[in-house]
């Protein structure tokens, strides 16, 4: 599904040269939750980007779906994104002047459906994220729990191979957070999507099925998670 | 598409205050360039009308030396058979006056301060209201009209008030003879000229024809006949057919047939001069309004990259993201181009219906070109409206694409890390 073969990413700030990450591979399969973790500069937002096709690899390489990414256009990289991989950011990142069905409406309009189809999704979506009677609700309306199941919702409406999210719960309360992992995981349960997040949070890398650690750029660990948290 | 559209119009609602700013702006603009151009357009139709009907007349036939000559109006070169030519022109289906027109020195008979160089005419009592209007410049309480064949003379109010000269009082007029000698024709003021052209007002004086010819050895010549045909004419066409219907006509070599364009060239320069400087004060207003829309547009694009940068992650194509914010500075220079029309239509509006008294100001300055002396009035110029509403929309779209296309130039990561 996902593959990252001897991936590194150097970033050049003035005259240093930082080593982001110094060659790492893994593979994830269909249907994992897996956590990427680490402390603050281990690279693991790094990692999530390049998986995330937002980002480019100095040197490696990432297969999606058996697909090589390096070599892609602009374009084709954001028909990639668009159609197989879903983000959720720390600060949420909805559009202020969407209502909640906008902004997930928003994904599915990019796909070119039609709008009763991409109504019925959307609603549908919300719904199972727990904000049915909420839909007409715009973002300042709503509590950051909210915000963020709208951004799950958004994420995952368009049933995208890839679910790929950059410390989700950073931005919320430890109660509102673990609200947040468990519903990503009886979506990951009911839908089969495959859910990446990154963290550092010990409680956040408890509800990993999978946990990789990484350390300095390198991956220090890559094995089962406790998995469903504490 | 559908759906850029509504998020542009949703983000014009969302910065309310920056929209209004901007649309504000881009009205503003619009609207000085519709009032200046409605005003210098009114300007230039008023002065050619009062040139047609106080000045010069639609075209005229002269001599070639007296037009070679014409600072000077030296009446020896004249037309000899000033009928001839009326009588062709009438065939041909044109109205037309002759006069004699000749530089003059003015000074009252009695107790006088000075003297003034003034422009002479000496007009056919009978045909010139057909060519001219000058008995319109002249109110009741302002004396009467000359009539044929007497010593009488009408003169501008301004110049009478210059030359303290009432109603009813004496003028000499000194000038020269078409034999070359001077002769001092002494006339009775009996009417003041109050027209709407202030070259008119402040430098000229009329005579009778008949009483001319009798003074200045001229015999049955004139200096000049002036032909008339409609405002709105092609001078070019007209002229040509003019020419064709004179041209088997004695004397024709000599002759020169002009057009009013030609005869008052030296306005025409002018107000092209003055057209081009009003050119370049409408460029800096666009180049303001301009520079206002791009500082708004720039705000607008890196006060949300952060947005741009999640839009591109959720796979929105570079050209989308450029496409809503053209859409966005469409729907601002919509909603100013709209404001400015309006306003610059309501400004038009006044001005073409009230207009601003510029006559202390022509009083105090002088001639200031445009021959206009009362009520300074706009004229509707509903070509630079359209062109300034869909300037108004192309500019503000156009100053939007260089900072959305370079905020999707940036890295996506750099985008979503932006503060």
């Amino acid at each position: 599904m996902v593959k990252a073969d001897n991936v590194k990413k150097d970033y050049t700030i003035g005259k240093i040269v930082v080593h982001a990450l110094r060659g790492v591979s893994i593979s994830v399969e269909q249907g994992e939750f897996m956590s990427i973790a680490g402390p603050s500069g281990s690279g693991k937002t790094t990692l999530l980007n390049l998986i995330g096709c937002l980002d480019t690899a100095s040197a490696g390489e990432i297969f999606i779906d058996g697909q090589p990414v390096s070599g892609k256009s602009k374009n084709q990289l954001a028909l990639l994104r668009r159609e197989k991989l879903g983000f959720v950011f720390q600060s949420f990142n909805l559009i202020p002047v969407l209502t909640a069905i906008e902004n997930v409406s928003f994904a599915l309009s990019l796909l070119g459906l039609d709008s009763s189809a991409v109504h019925k999704k959307s609603m549908r979506i919300l719904a199972e994220v727990g904000l049915k009677g909420l839909e007409k609700r715009f973002p300042n309306e709503l509590s950051g729990g909210q915000q963020q199941r709208v951004a799950i919702a958004r994420a995952l409406v368009k049933d995208p191979s890839i679910v790929l999210a950059d410390e989700p719960t950073a931005n919320l309360d430890s109660g509102t957070g673990k609200d947040i992992l468990k519903l990503m995981e009886e979506l990951n349960k009911a839908h089969k999507t495959t859910f990446i997040f990154s963290t550092h949070d010990p409680m956040v890398m408890d509800f990993a099925h999978r946990l990789v650690l990484l350390h300095d750029g390198l991956i220090t660990k890559n094995g089962a998670g406790k998995g469903g948290g504490r | 598409m559908k759906f850029l559209i509504s998020l542009a119009w949703k983000n014009l609602s969302r910065y309310r205050r920056r929209t209004i700013i901007t649309a504000v702006a881009i009205a503003v603009g619009i609207a000085l360039f519709i009032w200046m151009d409605a005003w210098l357009l009114g300007a230039e139709m008023e002065t050619v009308r009062n040139l047609l009907q106080f000045e010069t007349g639609p075209a005229r036939v002269m001599d070639k030396k007296y037009w070679a000559e014409k600072d000077y109006k030296i009446i020896k070169y004249h037309l000899d058979n000033p009928a001839d030519i009326q009588a062709a022109l009438s065939e041909a289906g044109y109205e037309s006056t002759q006069r004699i027109s000749f530089l003059g020195e003015i000074s009252k008979l009695v107790e006088s301060e000075g003297s003034f160089t003034i422009d002479v005419a000496a007009i056919d009592v009978q045909t010139d209201g057909k060519v001219f209007k000058l008995q319109d410049g002249i109110v009741e309480e302002n004396g009467r009209f000359i009539e044929q064949g007497t010593p009488e003379i009408i003169i501008g109010k301004d110049l009478a008030e210059d030359l303290g000269v009432e109603l009813g009082e004496e003028v000499i007029v000194l000038t020269k003879t078409a034999a070359g000698s001077y002769e001092d024709l002494e006339l009775t003021v009996v009417g003041l000229l109050e027209t709407p052209n202030p070259l008119i007002n402040k430098g000229s004086g009329f005579i009778s024809l008949e009483y001319a010819k009798l003074r200045l050895q001229i015999g049955e010549g004139a200096t000049d006949v002036v032909i008339q045909f409609a405002e709105t004419a092609d001078s070019a066409a007209e002229l040509k057919k003019i020419r064709g219907a004179l041209k088997s006509l004695p004397g024709y070599e000599n002759w020169e047939v002009l057009d009013y364009k030609a005869l008052a060239s030296e306005f025409i320069m002018l107000a092209q001069a003055k057209s081009g400087g009003s050119q370049i004060i409408i460029f800096l207003i666009i180049i303001i309004a301009v520079i206002g829309i791009s500082n708004t547009m720039l705000m607008a694009v890196f006060e949300r990259v952060k947005e741009i940068g999640m839009m591109r992650a959720l796979g929105m194509k570079d050209r989308s993201i450029v496409l809503t914010f053209i859409f966005e500075a469409v729907g601002v220079g919509l909603i100013g181009s709209l404001i400015g029309l309006a306003i610059g239509f309501f400004l038009t509006w006044w001005m073409v219906d009230v207009g601003i008294d510029i006559s202390a100001m022509i009083e105090n300055m002088g001639n200031i070109g445009y021959r206009s002396a009362g009520i300074f009035k706009a004229a509707w110029n509903w070509g630079t409206m359209v062109n300034a509403f869909i300037m108004g929309i192309i500019i503000a779209g156009s100053v939007a694409y260089f900072p959305a296309k370079r905020a999707t130039r940036m890295q996506i990561t750099d985008c979503l890390r932006d503060k």
